[in-house]
C-alpha cells in the first residue's frame, strides 16, 4: 500500500462507502417518491389529528418537526447500525474489516450516504407542511435554530457510531433492538406532543432519562426556538447537554467499536451470516 | 520474529454451542474445536497450501491470520506482526479470497466495486484504475467492467473478487479456494496468474486452500494437510508423496475371462493387490515389496491364461497422501 | 399435484415463518417486541389526545380516545401482513438466498407465501390483543369503553372476512415485489401509507377534504377498520362528532356485506396479478436475483 496520511485513508474509504448509495439513488429514482411522498402521506395524517382535535396550529407544526427529525434518527439506525448488519449478511463487513480503513470512516461514509436522502425527506416534510397545513416557522434566532441543529446532529451521529458496534456483536438481535428503538424512542422523545406532556400524564422521570437521547433534548430545543412554547427544561441547558452529549458520543464511539470488535472477533461474530 | 511470512504456534480456536439443539446427543461438547494446536511456518516467497477436508480448520485458519478472528489459545504472527496485538498495522499488508464470495455491490459495476475495494485501502485512483485493467484482463473479465455485478453469473462475481484480492498489491495474500466454481479456461489463467505474481517479487507470499488436488500439486511450493483442526503433515508435495509410497505400485490392465481365478496377491513378493472388473477389462493394482517383482506378476498372469492390454507404473498423487492421512477422500 | 399438497406447502410454510420471526432473540425479547413497539405506537396517539385535550382546556370528546387507539391497535396487522408478505419476498430471496429452491420444488408457491403471512398475521392479531388489553389500563380508554357493546361474533366475522382482505392485499405487494429488487419496499409502505391516511385510523374520514372521502370510502380497510371499532367498543355515542361519518348510519351486516364484496374483488384481482408476476419474473430472471442494496 501507498504511504498515505490517516487523514487521506480516512477521507478515501469513507468516500468510497458513500458511493453505492449514491449510485443507488442515481441509478433508482423510486427513492424520490418514497422519500417525499409517503412521508408527507403519514405526517398528514397526525396534522389531521391535531386539526380534529382543534388544537393550536403550533401542534401540528411539532408534528412537522417531529416527522423531520425523526427521519434523522432513522438514517442513523438503518443507514449506520442496520446497513452493518447486511453488510455482514453480504459478505462484505470481513472485508471492510481486514482492511487498514477504520471503522469510523466506513461508518461515516454509509452515514454521508444516507444523510443527502434525510435531507431531501425532511426538506420535503417541512415544505409540505408549510403549504398544506399553513404552519409558519419563524425561529427566535436563526442561529440559534442552526447551533440547535449541528448539536443534535453530532451527537445523534456520534451515538449512531455507537449503536453500529452493537452489530458487530451481535445478530439479528441487534437488528430487531435497532428496530424496537423505534415507536418507543419516538414515545419517549417526544415526536409528536411537548414534552411536558409526558411528565403531566406519566411521570417527569421518563422525559428526563430520555433526554439523554439527543433526539429529545434536540427536538425539545427546536420546539422552544420554533413555536416558543415552553420546554421541559430550559433552552440553555438543554443546548449545554446537546453539547456535552457530542463530545461524550463521540469519544466512546471509537472506544467501543474497538472493544465489540475485539469482541466480536473473540465470538466469531463478524463472518457469521444469518445469526 | 522477521524472516518468516506467516507463523503460527500451537493455534486454537474453539466456539461454543450457544445452548442445547433438539437432537443432541446428551453427552455432545458444549465446545467445538476448530484449530487443535496447529504451529505453522511459512517463509517469504512461499507458494504454501493447506489442504483438508471440509471442516478440518482452513477457513478458520485464514479467518484468524487476517484478523476477523481471535484465536482462543496460541499466537500467530503475519510479517512478523501478532495478528491479535498488531492488526492494524497488519492489515495494510494483506487480502483475501474466498472461494463461492457472494461479496460486493450488486447495485454497481465490476469497475465501481474493485474501485470500492481499492479505495479503502487508500489506494489512489490511477493505480486502482490501472490494476483493475490489467487484473480483468487477465481473468477475460474486461467485457464485463461496466457491467452491474448482480447481472453477472457466479463464475464471473468469483473472477470479480479474485481481481480485488490484487488490486491492493498485497504482501501476504490469502486465497481459500480461489478457483471454485470457475471454468477450467478460467482456472487455468488464475492459477497461472498466481505463479507469475509470486515469482515477479520474492517478498510477496500466498497462503491458498483448495479442494482440487492437481491445483495443490501444480501450484505449492509446500503444503500441509489439516484435518480436525490439526495439522498431520507438511512438507513439499513431492516428499509428501515419497513418504506415502512405501511400496512401489504397478496398475495392469487384463481382458476379461470367464471364470477367472487369478489372484495376484499370492504371488510372492506381492505386498497388496486390489482388482477392479468391468465388463470390457480387469484392472489389477500391485503393491510390491521391491520392483523386480514385477516379472512374477506378469509371469502369473500369463500362467493364468491371461492376456495382458496394459502395464503401467503408478506413481502416488496428492489424493493417496491426502487418503493415508486421513483416511477417507476429500470429497 | 395432489389435493394435499398445498395444505402441506401451506402447513411447514407457517411453521418456517414462525421459526423465524422467533428465532432470533429469546422469549422474554421476543415479548418485549410484541407489547412495547405496538403499545408504544399506539401510545404515541395516547399522548398527543392528552396534549390537545390540555392545551384546548378539556375540549377534546373523551371517545375520541377509544377511537384512535383500537384503531391503531388494529392496523398493526395491516402493516404487519402487507408489509410481511412483501418482506418474504426479499428476505428470502436476498438474504436466504432460498427463494428460488422453493420456486424449483414441488411445493406450492403462493401456499408458501400464504404459511409465511398467516405466521405475520398471527403475531399481528396477538399484538393487537395485547396493545388493547394494555390500553385498558388508561383510566380514560377503560372508561369510555361500552362493555357491553363488545360483540365477538361481528368480531369474528369481521376479522375473517378482513385476513382474506388483507391477505389479498399482501400477495398483490408480494407479487410486485417478485419484479422489484430490495428497494421495492416502498410500494409497502406506500400503501400502508395510504391506508393509514384514507382509512379513517386515527381520525374519521369526514375530517378529510370532501373530495378525498369517496377515496376514502373505495378502501375495503376502511370497512374493515370501522366494523372492528363496533365490534370492540360498540358504536359511536348519539351526538358525538364520530356519528357524523358516512358510516355511522350502516348496519353491521351492510358493513360486512360491503367488505366481503371488496375482499372477493380483491381476491380475483390478486389471483390474476400473482400469475402475471411470477410468469414475469421467471422469464427476466428475477426470482434469484440479489441487488445487495
Amino acid at each position: 500500500m501507498t504511504n498515505i496520511t490517516p487523514f487521506q485513508l480516512f477521507y478515501r474509504a469513507a468516500q468510497a462507502r458513500t458511493y453505492p448509495r449514491i449510485a443507488w439513488m442515481y441509478r433508482h429514482k423510486t427513492w424520490i417518491f418514497q422519500e417525499t411522498l409517503l412521508p408527507i402521506l403519514s405526517v398528514s395524517a397526525l396534522a389531521f389529528v391535531y386539526e380534529w382535535m382543534q388544537a393550536p396550529r403550533e401542534y401540528v407544526g411539532m408534528v412537522i418537526l417531529g416527522a423531520a427529525m425523526t427521519a434523522f434518527w432513522m438514517n442513523v439506525l438503518w443507514s449506520m447500525g442496520g446497513q452493518l448488519y447486511w453488510e455482514r449478511d453480504s459478505g462484505n463487513l470481513e472485508l471492510y474489516i481486514m482492511s487498514p480503513a477504520p471503522m469510523m470512516s466506513i461508518l461515516t461514509g454509509m452515514a454521508l450516504g444516507g444523510m443527502l436522502m434525510t435531507l431531501v425527506r425532511a426538506i420535503a416534510i417541512v415544505s409540505a407542511g408549510m403549504i398544506l397545513f399553513n404552519v409558519e416557522f419563524a425561529p427566535t434566532s436563526w442561529w440559534l435554530l442552526a447551533l440547535v441543529f449541528a448539536l443534535t446532529m453530532t451527537a445523534l451521529y456520534g451515538l449512531g457510531a455507537m449503536f453500529s458496534s452493537l452489530f458487530l456483536l451481535w445478530g439479528r438481535e441487534a437488528w430487531h433492538t435497532v428496530n424496537l428503538l423505534q415507536e418507543p424512542v419516538y414515545l419517549a422523545t417526544g415526536m409528536n406532543f411537548p414534552l411536558v406532556a409526558l411528565e403531566r400524564v406519566l411521570h417527569w422521570f421518563i422525559p428526563a432519562v430520555a433526554l439523554f437521547i439527543p433526539l429529545t433534548a434536540g427536538m425539545d430545543a427546536l420546539r422552544q426556538v420554533l413555536f416558543r412554547t415552553p420546554g421541559f427544561i430550559p433552552l440553555e441547558w438543554e443546548i449545554g447537554l446537546l453539547a456535552a452529549l457530542s463530545a461524550i458520543f463521540l469519544f466512546f464511539a471509537k472506544r467501543t467499536l474497538a472493544m465489540l470488535e475485539r469482541k466480536a472477533k473473540e465470538q466469531g461474530t463478524i463472518t457469521v451470516k444469518w445469526k | 520474529m522477521t524472516e518468516l511470512a506467516i507463523r503460527t504456534e500451537d493455534l486454537r480456536r474453539t466456539y461454543r454451542k450457544a445452548k442445547k439443539r433438539k437432537g443432541d446427543s446428551p453427552d455432545a461438547s458444549k465446545e467445538f474445536v476448530a484449530l487443535d494446536g496447529v504451529s505453522l511456518e511459512v517463509r517469504p516467497g512461499e507458494l504454501f497450501g493447506l489442504l483438508g477436508p471440509n471442516g478440518a480448520g482452513k477457513t478458520t485458519l485464514i479467518k484468524i491470520l487476517t484478523t476477523l478472528l481471535a484465536p482462543s489459545s496460541g499466537k500467530a504472527w503475519v510479517d512478523g506482526l501478532d495478528v491479535v496485538a498488531d492488526a492494524k498495522k497488519l492489515r495494510p499488508l494483506i487480502n483475501m479470497v474466498s472461494g463461492g464470495e457472494s461479496s460486493g455491490y450488486g447495485i454497481l459495476t465490476v469497475m465501481e466495486n474493485l474501485w470500492l475495494f481499492g479505495r479503502i485501502y487508500g489506494v489512489p485512483n490511477a493505480i486502482i484504475k490501472e490494476r483493475t485493467e490489467k487484473m480483468l484482463k487477465i481473468v477475460e473479465l474486461s467485457d464485463k467492467a461496466n457491467s452491474k455485478v448482480s447481472h453477472l453469473s457466479t463464475g464471473q462475481r468469483q473472477k470479480m473478487n479474485f481481481c480485488r484480492g490484487f488490486i491492493t498489491d498485497p504482501k501476504v495474500l490469502f486465497l481459500d479456494e480461489p478457483t471454485l466454481g470457475l471454468d477450467v479456461t478460467a482456472a487455468r489463467a488464475i492459477r497461472k496468474f498466481v505463479k507469475q505474481w509470486i515469482a515477479e517479487d520474492t517478498s510477496r507470499t500466498l497462503l491458498l486452500t483448495t479442494h482440487y488436488m492437481a491445483e495443490a500439486d501444480e501450484l505449492c511450493d509446500r503444503l500441509a494437510i489439516i484435518d480436525k483442526g490439526k495439522v498431520l503433515a507438511c512438507d513439499t508435495p513431492a516428499n509428501l508423496k515419497r513418504k506415502v509410497q512405501q511400496y512401489p505400485i504397478f496398475e495392469l490392465l487384463l481382458a476379461p475371462t470367464d471364470g477367472s481365478k487369478l489372484d495376484l496377491g499370492r504371488v510372492h513378493g506381492v505386498h497388496q493387490a486390489t482388482r477392479t472388473e468391468t465388463p470390457t477389462n480387469v484392472s489389477w493394482k500391485v503393491a510390491l515389496r521391491e520392483e523386480a517383482v514385477i516379472g512374477n506378476v506378469v509371469q502369473a498372469v500369463t500362467q493364468g491364461g491371461e492376456r495382458i492390454l496394459s502395464l503401467a507404473k503408478s506413481e502416488p498423487t496428492l489424493e493417496d497422501v491426502f487418503i493415508e492421512l486421513v483416511g477417507h477422500k476429500l470429497s | 399435484m395432489t389435493l394435499s399438497e398445498p395444505f402441506r406447502t401451506l402447513k411447514w410454510a407457517t411453521w418456517l415463518g414462525w421459526q423465524i420471526e422467533s428465532n432470533w432473540a429469546d422469549v422474554r425479547l421476543f415479548l418485549l417486541y410484541m407489547v412495547l413497539k405496538p403499545v408504544s405506537g399506539s401510545m404515541m396517539l395516547v399522548m398527543m389526545f392528552y396534549a390537545a385535550k390540555y392545551i384546548t382546556n378539556g375540549r377534546v370528546p373523551t371517545e375520541f380516545l377509544p377511537y384512535i387507539y383500537v384503531s391503531s391497535a388494529c392496523y398493526g396487522i395491516v402493516g404487519r401482513v402487507m408489509f410481511g408478505l412483501s418482506n418474504v419476498v426479499i428476505s428470502d430471496r436476498e438474504n436466504y438466498r432460498m427463494l428460488k429452491y422453493i420456486f424449483i420444488s414441488p411445493a406450492q408457491f403462493q401456499a408458501y407465501f400464504l404459511g409465511r403471512g398467516l405466521a405475520q398475521a398471527a403475531e399481528g392479531v396477538l399484538g393487537a390483543v395485547i396493545t388493547i388489553s394494555v390500553g385498558l389500563l388508561i383510566p380514560d380508554v377503560r372508561r369510555s369503553v361500552n362493555y357491553g357493546a363488545f360483540d365477538l361474533g361481528w368480531l369474528i366475522v369481521f376479522l375473517s372476512i378482513g385476513s382474506v382482505m388483507l391477505w389479498a392485499c399482501g400477495m398483490i405487494l408480494a407479487s410486485a415485489m417478485l419484479n422489484m429488487s430490495r428497494s421495492g419496499t416502498f410500494l409497502s409502505e406506500g400503501i400502508a401509507g395510504v391506508v393509514y391516511f384514507l382509512s379513517g385510523v386515527v381520525f374519521p374520514i369526514t375530517v378529510l377534504p370532501s373530495w378525498l372521502q369517496p377515496v376514502g370510502l373505495s378502501l375495503p380497510t376502511t370497512y374493515w377498520l370501522e366494523g372492528m371499532r363496533r365490534s370492540i367498543t360498540g358504536p359511536a355515542p348519539e351526538g358525538s362528532p364520530l356519528s357524523k361519518s358516512p358510516l355511522a348510519s350502516w348496519s353491521n351486516a351492510e358493513l360486512a356485506g360491503m367488505l366481503a364484496i371488496t375482499t372477493a374483488v380483491l381476491v380475483v384481482v390478486s389471483q390474476l396479478f400473482y400469475r402475471r408476476s411470477v410468469l414475469r419474473a421467471w422469464r427476466r430472471g428475477k426470482i434469484e436475483e440479489a441487488t445487495g442494496m
